[in-house]
Formats: C-alpha cells, sequence, structure tokens
C-alpha cells in the first residue's frame, strides 16, 4: 500500500444515488453535491474495499451558476489511507485541502466543447487521454471482432 | 546545421506544401519575422529557400469561448495553470528549389545561414530569383547577429 502514498484517482463522472452518512444523516450524493459552492469540497467519506480502506471527496472547480445542471463541473477525488492511523481515524484534512487546492488549480484551461465533460476535466488528463485514444482500435474494427 | 533549425514542415490535407508555399511549425522561443528567410533541406540533397510572409499561433482550441471559459468565464485577471496546446506556423513562399519542388513532410526548416549565401553562386541557375535570395539572405544574417549579441 506505500506506493499509493501519493497517489490520487480523480472522476469526471459519478453515481449520484450513491448515498453516504449514516441513519437519519444518510443522503444521496447528488444531494451534497449540489449543495457545493464554487472551490469548495465535501467531507471525505470512508469507503472499505477488499480490507484496503478508502478516502473520497467532492470538489466542485466551476461556478455553479455558469453550469447547465447541479452536479457539472464537481470532481470527484479518491486516495487510499496508508497509514494505520488515517485508517482508523480518516484522512488528514490539512492534507486533502492541500489536494484540493492544487486539482482546484489544475481546473483551466478547458477542452470546452471538444469533450462533452469538459467542465469535470483536467486539461493534462485530456491531452493523454486524447493521446491514447489516437491508438486505439476504431468501433467498426471492434464490432469486427465479435461478428467474425 | 542542426542548431540552425528552427521547425519542421507541416503538410495537411486543408493546406498541403506545393510548389509555392511551404508551411512549418516554430520551435518554441525561436523568434522568427516576417521576411525572413529559411533553408529547408529535402529529398536528393535538394534544398528549398522561401520567405516568410505570415506568422499564425494556433491551438486546439475550437472556438474564442473556449478561451472565455478557461478564463474562469470572462474573469481577466485569471492565470491558467495550464498552457494550452498551441504553436506558431509560419506561410513562407518559395523563391526556388536547388533541384526539385516541392518540399516534403517533415523536413527540417533551418535559419538561412552561411551556406545559404553561397546561393548566390546559383544565380547562374537561378537569375531572376537569387538576386532577391542574396538580398533577403543579408537582411536574415544581420537580424541573427543582432540576436545573438
Amino acid at each position: 500500500m506505500a506506493q499509493f502514498r501519493n497517489v490520487i484517482g480523480v472522476s469526471k463522472n459519478f453515481r449520484p444515488t450513491f448515498t453516504v452518512g449514516r441513519g437519519r444523516r444518510k443522503e444521496s450524493v447528488g444531494t451534497v453535491v449540489a449543495a457545493l459552492g464554487f472551490g469548495d469540497r465535501t467531507n471525505v467519506f470512508k469507503m472499505v474495499d477488499d480490507q484496503r480502506v478508502l478516502g473520497m471527496w467532492y470538489l466542485r472547480i466551476r461556478p455553479p451558476q455558469q453550469m447547465s445542471n447541479p452536479l457539472q463541473g464537481v470532481i470527484k477525488v479518491e486516495r487510499y489511507a496508508v497509514e494505520q492511523a488515517e485508517r482508523d481515524d480518516g484522512l488528514d484534512g490539512v492534507r486533502v485541502d492541500v489536494i484540493s487546492q492544487h486539482l482546484l488549480r489544475e481546473r483551466n484551461v478547458t477542452p470546452f466543447k471538444t469533450d462533452p465533460r469538459w467542465a469535470g476535466h483536467l486539461y493534462q488528463v485530456y491531452l493523454a487521454e486524447s493521446f491514447l485514444k489516437t491508438s486505439f482500435r476504431s468501433d467498426a474494427h471492434f464490432m469486427a471482432l465479435f461478428q467474425a | 546545421m542542426a542548431e540552425n533549425v528552427i521547425g519542421r514542415v507541416t503538410a495537411t490535407e486543408n493546406k498541403p506544401t506545393t510548389c509555392d508555399i511551404v508551411r512549418f511549425w516554430v520551435e518554441d522561443n525561436v523568434v522568427i519575422r516576417p521576411f525572413d528567410v529559411v533553408r529547408i533541406p529535402h529529398l536528393s540533397a535538394s534544398e528549398t529557400y522561401a520567405i516568410i510572409q505570415e506568422l499564425s499561433f494556433i491551438t486546439d482550441s475550437p472556438g474564442h469561448l473556449a478561451s472565455y471559459v478557461s478564463a474562469d468565464f470572462g474573469d481577466v485577471g485569471a492565470e491558467p495553470l495550464n498552457r494550452r496546446l498551441g504553436t506558431t506556423i509560419a506561410e513562407a513562399r518559395i523563391l526556388c528549389n536547388t533541384k526539385i519542388p516541392p518540399v516534403g513532410y517533415a523536413g527540417p526548416a533551418c535559419r538561412q545561414g552561411r551556406s545559404g549565401q553561397g546561393m548566390g553562386g546559383g544565380h547562374r541557375a537561378y537569375p531572376t530569383i537569387a538576386t532577391g535570395i542574396t538580398k533577403s539572405a543579408a537582411l536574415a544574417n544581420r537580424t541573427c547577429r543582432q540576436r545573438c549579441r
């Protein structure tokens, strides 16, 4: 797990019906995220995945008043809890803030109009994705593999 | 010769290299101006000499609105952390070819240097054009010397 110390995962899309919290405070991610202002993040939510503890939070990187729907412009960030203290007590809030600030600074420039997911995209990731996709086989070629 | 290379020829479906016009992208931080002369070596040791007529900077942005959005929706004080993918494209009109036109794809574009001055001796083969090259080459060399100081 130590190799994941400086690794984060960033998602442009997420399931808004996913629920967080417990008991009467349980609510859907869509509800929590819709209330976020520009630059705000949610609390870190704990997930256990095959004995590995994962912390995830949501960060709004675009002004909500400029977005076409309440969930646009929000990214999901994930990081493994590496240390025992992190697994027991949660991720360090200061470190989560620093990671969020760095991600927020990465919001510009944007692939506006070149990718429908532009609001949640980070430009360097977009460039890497675009490059990798050039090596993909075409849809027609892929379908032909199954039809043969 | 390698130190004189300032870019490489680029040809597309819409804007191919022709007998008259050649376009090349320019290496970052290289300063060139209209009327600079470049030398483009290509097939069969042939060289093409061209004079820059137009400089344009292109990016992967599909429209001006993308730039507006990338400045936090019109904040003139916004400083984007990332630089958009882009390059300077120079359009140059071909003055002459020592052997064959047109230049090949991805050939290097070199700043006109000492070897290019020798083109003055080529005026027997290209009497009209060679005169223009000699004058322009002198201008290009002077610009280069000023830059080197």
